[in-house]
């Protein structure tokens, strides 16, 4: 059977403000760090094409304001994610207890079909910084605590680990996808996959 | 003239019927108009002999089965009785076939036509102090339970559409309600209907309801039909929503505050009848329209306008037009528009004088007036119809004007304080880093500098500059780099606020630099992500620069503080102007041109979201339908708005739109964003899911250029060209100029705002009732009802600001007058003669931060508490209530002098005395009434009672209410009651069983034996663990229940001998603890079923919403 078509992973990075969505992000997709970005307004998005075994997906990657008075504007974005990345700072503990509210709110806001099992990635990011706040056993325990989220260290500025955790992010918004599929009805399924003949820009590539 | 509804039975003696309807009929008297026969004659004369001279024309009502016939209107002319016909004709005529009966239809027309007198008569009376006004404003308060101080603005007689049939009766609007009321056929309908829960209002025409008003809340529509005035009330009733929902935005407090003054002044403009407050709210209205036409500081009244002319000298012409005058300016808009405007500051005036050109009669200059300005400009108007009194209004004013008062402050401010702040205000960036120009950028440059320096030379430079139909074509192709700072200052307006505040932006940087808050902290993380392509910000100069507008700008507008966005356009303007200017600037978006928008919840950006989706979906529908398809209609363009494009667009580009804005306002972002949608349409129809059609917005708008200026990303440009900036404004100009204006973005504003604050509550609710529902204590729909009454309670008293919630039902707080109004309500303990002290108790001992507020989860909890937790839970919760130090020594003292020897055993006799704490309770809660914003100050404990008081209610809730629920509840430590709180804990017990015997005596065992217990312990060489200090050392054995931080604390608490009393009270040594409470307790069957009973508090909440709630009674 062919499942050959090409698949578009719909992934949202959320975090406080400044713990480094957007330099992640760009260090993922342009392989580089600069400090040429302006803070991040409403919403933004980059897409990269990665290989999941032997798949070629296309990661579109959704990053969002951080300001908490912005917080309640992203939700638009939020549905018809197929994972969500969760990023704070280590060096900040404030940026590590939100998280909590930052997967409850997703959680809550985009009502995916089986929230337990949905599948997160937690970052810690800025680990080349020497004044570190939050133990990497902490971030642990609480990942664990929160049915096992995969957790990553991370520095957007000396590409530590950023390769891996998105590779982790992909393979998993992936599973989570085709186990979508598998809910799907079969009318739905025809409906999807008219939809991803478009979808197809560059318009070199056929489902077939 | 409609009159009172009289039966006449002889329907065509002496009348002749012009127009007859099924209802109605149309006579004239014989004698009048087109029929001169003899019998009109001899009519004519006997009218005269008898001297009655009735009106020749009137309507008569009849149904067809009667023959009765009544006069509902007479006029003297044939117009006049036509327009009552026509009336008749568009707004009765329609309802009336929803009747069953004639008898119903007479009715009612009959009720209406009377209505009708009542309005016209009450137009002749002039003010609100007259009887009448009084009356009708005293039957609103009886009818509807309204609060004194709510205000009746105005009422109008309508219809109200219930089910199928209309209602005659009136209207009212108050300040925060509408109500209407009507008795008709035997029946009351009653409707109460609060603005802020109107989500829309809606004029609207059909069949059925002609010329309706339509009144949408959450619980459903209310139609409105045959308004006298429909317009005006609409306008009114628009106005008046959306003062409650700014209220709601701005978390003020709900008193709208009556402008006497500016109603003195406006109140030779607006007609005589309405009421005081009508008046108030039309001249405010006025206001906001004079200060957003002329860009004036929003506090600016208008005084009065006259038509009249302007002589422009660069084209020799008077231009007809109309006169403005405020305390502050005199300003001046052309008949025509966008011909000329004007704007004088009154402070720069130097001289007013009749000018008639030396009895030359010529008439185009009679009536005028010469103001010359300090800068030697004149400006001469024309054909002013009441001359002297014009002259006498500007001289007063003048007279009025505060003498230069900011020029004296601000010399003293730069005197002193220069010194130690060590900055100096920068000057505008672009001239410290200049980017190196091409040479044919820099002859653009040039060329458009001669240009503005031409049209300056004919119209003036600065605030009183005539902004003409040339001067609009300039901006529209771009204000070249060195003047932008200049005009944009002069075209926004800012620099009147700048002017006005002199030395305040120093005094505001000073302070803001030396304070720690959480808004400066979030500046400093955003300095280095506001526009780092700009050498400017590559550098410590401006990065200062930008942190101190910011921080100061922080300071002056709480209420919004810093909000991202800000940042970038902060920085533009720090590149064009200087940097006070760029200051002012800021303020003048914030606060005029773009209102709302970086506030705590950026209430404005939604609410332009939701106006600019009004526009696409009238200009662009297939665009609109697409976009809504892709579920992103509403977050689109929210960036381009926030930031002005800079974000979106090479900033080189975004200031051209930048000029455009702050000459002509925020219209000029709706058409640009029209025109870009407009432009990609056909690709955007294309794409299936909404990354794509954000790639194409973004790869356009990155692809915009400006070959008049120089780029300045050091990146390398990677998007391809698309358009020419200035080719993209005047495109907007051309497609969506006309038909998106400023006051039809005014008027959709006013709109959406409705909706979005809605929404914004809504969510809120949602949010807090989730977040209730973990306590796992009142069900989905009680929690429901509950936050419902909660709101309502709240509606007339102070909002917490939104601001940094940890959780969302902090947002409803409650002071303890509110809590008690629903406590005792809806709580079973609160019941008896001891239910006042008893509700005080809870309280205490639910406001967990001590401020005299409990929130939403605290009522949820005690409610909770009461009615569904497991009895041992509720007898601790009792028990903690009156447990030190939140049953203070102080609160017990008064008391203790008259229980010393009857106490012991009877506990009854205190229910004198409890009065005295509960109102001490209570005073010392209104004392802290106001102080609420400074919590350290009017904590009542010491740091050691605190941390035994978060014990206590750690033990008594599990979790403190503070904290968020769903953590499990730690082991609590159990506190020791000694003797005096131990009787109130009896006492309270006594109430809460004194209506069943056999409870009663249950607990009489109990006491006693808990008394014999008590007693037991009093012996003086006792352990001291169980003293009544040792309340912090049992609270300390405990570590492991409090808060890891905590520990440091706590340690030290216990780490000190207990304070050492030197007078010991004899029953200092008497105490009961938890255990032996609960097992004493517990061990009484009736007590244990009594205390286990699941209480439903429906009934409660029902009978409590009845008393507020929307209510139709029939
Ligand atoms: N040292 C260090 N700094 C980082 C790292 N990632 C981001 N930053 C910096 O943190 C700041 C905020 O980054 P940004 O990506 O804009 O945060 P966002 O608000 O979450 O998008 C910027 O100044 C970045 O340069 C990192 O891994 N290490
Ligand atoms: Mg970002």
């Amino acid at each position: 059977m062919s499942s050959r078509k090409k698949v578009l992973l719909k992934v949202i990075i959320l975090g406080d403000s400044g713990v480094g969505k957007t330099s992640l992000m760009n260090q993922f997709v342009n392989k580089k760090f600069s400090n040429q970005y302006k803070a991040t307004i409403g919403a933004d998005f980059l897409t990269k094409e990665v290989i999941v075994d032997d798949r070629i997906v296309t990661m579109q990657i959704w990053d969002t304001a951080g300001q908490e008075r912005f917080q309640s504007l992203g939700v638009a974005f939020y549905r018809g994610a197929d994972c969500c990345v969760l990023v704070f700072d280590v060096t900040a503990p404030n940026t590590f207890k939100s998280l909590e509210s930052w997967r409850d709110e997703f959680l809550i806001q985009a009502s995916p079909r089986d929230p337990d099992h949905f599948p997160f990635v937690i970052l810690g990011n800025k680990v080349d910084l020497d004044n570190r706040a939050v133990s990497a056993k902490r971030a642990q325990q609480w990942c664990q605590s929160k049915n096992d989220i995969p957790y990553f260290e991370t520095s957007a500025k000396e590409a530590v680990n950023v390769e891996l955790a998105f590779q982790t992010i992909a393979r998993n918004a992936l599973a989570q996808e085709t186990e979508a599929e598998l809910y799907n009805e079969f009318p739905d399924q025809i409906k999807l996959n008219a939809n991803d003949n478009n979808r197809n820009r560059d318009g070199d590539n056929c489902a077939c | 003239m409609w009159v009172k509804p009289q039966e006449v039975f002889l329907k065509t003696a002496l009348w002749d019927c012009d127009e007859t309807t099924l209802y109605f009929v149309l006579q004239r008297r014989k004698g009048h108009g087109k029929s001169k026969g003899l019998s009109s004659l001899l009519v004519g004369t006997l009218d005269s002999v008898r001297d009655t001279k009735p009106a020749p024309y009137r309507i008569l009502h009849q149904t067809p089965n009667s023959e009765i016939y009544y006069v509902i209107a007479t006029a003297l002319t044939e117009l006049e009785i036509k327009q009552d016909w026509q009336w008749l004709f568009e707004n009765v005529s329609p309802t009336l076939h929803s009747f069953d009966t004639e008898e119903e239809i007479t009715e009612f027309v009959c009720c209406k036509i009377n209505s009708l007198i009542a309005t016209e008569q009450e137009s002749f009376t002039e003010d609100e102090d007259t009887i009448n006004y009084k009356n009708v404003d005293y039957h609103f308060h009886q009818r509807f339970g309204m609060p004194k101080d709510e205000k009746l603005v105005c009422h109008y007689s309508c219809s109200y559409w219930k089910g199928k049939m209309p209602r005659q009766g009136w209207l009212y609007l108050s300040m925060h309600y509408m109500c209407f009321y009507s008795y008709i056929f035997g029946r009351n309908t009653t409707l109460k209907i609060r603005w802020a829960d109107v989500t829309e209002l809606v004029k609207s025409n059909s069949l059925l309801l002609p010329d309706s008003i339509t009144v949408v809340t959450r619980d459903g529509e209310h139609c409105f039909t045959m308004l006298l005035k429909k317009d005006e009330t609409f306008a009114l009733m628009q106005q008046l929503a959306n003062i409650a929902m700014k209220q709601l935005i701005d978390d003020k407090t709900g008193n709208y505050n009556i402008d006497k003054e500016l109603l003195t002044k406006l109140s030779k403009n607006v007609p005589k009848k309405a009421s005081f407050l009508k008046r108030d709210l039309d001249a405010k209205k006025q206001s906001n329209l004079y200060t957003l036409r002329f860009r004036l500081p929003q506090v600016e009244k208008l005084d009065g306008t006259e038509e009249c002319t302007l002589w422009t000298p660069y084209n020799k012409r008077h231009n007809w037009g109309r006169m403005y005058l405020s305390q502050n300016f005199i300003c001046f808009d052309s008949r025509v528009a966008n011909l000329v405007r004007l704007i004088i500051p009154l402070r720069n005036v130097y001289q007013v004088e009749k000018a008639d050109s030396g009895g030359t009669g010529s008439s185009g200059e009679s009536g005028s007036i010469l103001i010359t300005t300090s800068y030697h400009t004149s400006f001469l108007f024309g054909n002013i119809s009441d001359r002297d009194f014009i002259v006498h209004k500007i001289s007063e004013l003048l007279a009025k004007l505060p003498n230069d008062v900011f020029r004296e402050k601000s010399g003293k401010a730069v005197g002193g304080q220069r010194v130690e702040g060590a900055w100096t205000p920068q000057p505008p960036l672009m001239t410290l880093f200049k980017t190196h120009q091409t040479s044919s950028i820099k002859q653009i440059q040039q060329k458009k500098e001669k240009q503005w320096e031409d049209h300056m030379a004919e119209v003036g430079r600065g605030v009183s500059m005539y902004r003409t139909t040339e001067g609009s074509e300039l901006v529209v192709k771009g204000i070249p780099e060195s003047l932008r700072g200049e005009l944009w200052s002069v075209f926004s307006g800012s620099i009147l606020q700048k002017v006005q505040s002199k030395g305040l932006y120093e005094k505001l940087v000073n302070e803001a630099l030396s304070s720690k808050n959480q808004a400066n902290d979030e500046i400093e993380r955003d300095l280095h992500r506001s526009l780092p392509e700009h050498p400017a910000f590559q550098n410590d100069v401006g990065i200062s620069a930008l942190r101190r507008v910011l921080c100061a700008y922080a300071l002056k507008n709480p209420t919004i503080g810093y909000c991202q966005a800000m940042n970038i356009v902060a920085s533009v303007l720090l590149i064009y102007c200087p940097e006070e200017q760029a200051f002012w600037l800021l303020a003048t978006i914030c606060e005029t041109l773009l209102p709302d928008y970086y506030n705590t919840r950026v209430v404005g950006a939604l609410v332009d979201q939701g106006v600019l989706e009004e526009l696409t979906k009238s200009q662009l529908p297939d665009l609109h339908a697409k976009l809504d398809e892709l579920g992103m209609m509403k977050m689109i363009s929210l960036s381009w708005f926030l930031t002005l494009f800079i974000s979106v667009m090479p900033y080189e580009c975004a200031v051209n739109v930048m000029d455009c804005f702050f000459y002509d306002g925020a219209k000029v972002i709706f058409q640009v964003t029209l025109t870009i949608l407009d432009v990609n349409k056909e690709k955007l129809l294309k794409s299936t899911e909404d990354g794509q059609a954000v790639q194409i917005l973004t790869d356009y708008l990155e692809g915009i250029f400006n070959d008049e200026a120089m780029a300045l990303s050091t990146e390398p440009r990677t998007a391809q060209k698309t358009i020419k900036i200035q080719e993209l404004v005047y495109q907007s100009y051309r497609m969506y100029g006309a038909n998106v204006s400023s006051e039809c973005i005014e008027h959709l504003r006013l709109k959406h705002r409705l909706r979005v604050v809605r929404h914004l509550e809504d969510s809120l609710e949602k949010n807090t009732l989730r977040a209730l529902q973990q306590d796992k204590l009142l069900d989905a729909n009680e929690l429901q009802e509950l936050l419902s009454v909660i709101r309502e309670e709240l509606f007339w008293a102070k909002r917490v600001p939104a601001e940094r919630l940890e959780a969302p039902y902090e947002a409803y707080r409650l002071d303890y007058a509110q809590f008690k109004t629903i406590y005792v309500a809806l709580s079973p303990w609160a019941k008896g003669d001891y239910a006042e002290a008893i509700t005080a108790r809870i309280f205490k001992l639910m406001d967990h931060d001590d401020d005299g507020l409990v929130s939403a989860r605290g009522l949820s909890l005690a409610i909770g508490l009461s009615t569904r937790a497991e009895a041992q839970k509720r007898l601790r919760a009792l028990y903690c209530a009156h447990a030190p130090p939140l049953l203070s020594n102080l609160e017990l003292r008064s008391a203790q002098l008259t229980e010393v020897e009857e106490l012991a055993d009877d506990a009854i006799s205190f229910f004198d005395s409890i009065q005295r704490p509960s109102e001490s309770i209570q005073k010392s809660i209104s004392d802290m009434g106001d102080g609420q914003i400074d919590k350290s100050t009017d904590s009542t404990y010491s740091p050691d009672e605190a941390i035994a008081a978060e014990a206590i209610r750690v033990c008594a809730l599990g979790v403190p209410p503070g904290a968020s629920p769903g953590t499990p509840p730690p082991p609590s430590p159990p506190p020791a009651l000694p003797r005096p709180h131990f009787l109130r804990l009896l006492a309270a017990l006594h109430d809460l069983t004194q209506y069943s015997t056999p409870l009663y005596e249950a607990v009489a065992r109990a006491e006693t034996l808990l008394l014999q217990l008590g007693e037991l312990r009093h012996r003086p060489n006792l352990d001291r663990e169980m003293s009544q200090d040792s309340l912090y050392l049992a609270a300390a054995a405990q570590p492991s229940a409090l808060e890891p931080d905590r520990n440091g604390n706590l340690e030290e608490a216990c780490a000190q001998p207990s304070p050492s009393k030197d007078e010991k009270d004899p029953t200092e040594d008497w105490s009961i603890t938890l255990e032996q409470f609960l097992a004493t307790m517990l061990a009484e069957a009736a007590l244990e079923e009594f205390f286990s009973k699941q209480v439903s508090i429906l009934p409660q909440l029902e009978a409590l919403r009845q008393r507020d709630r929307l209510q139709s009674v029939s």
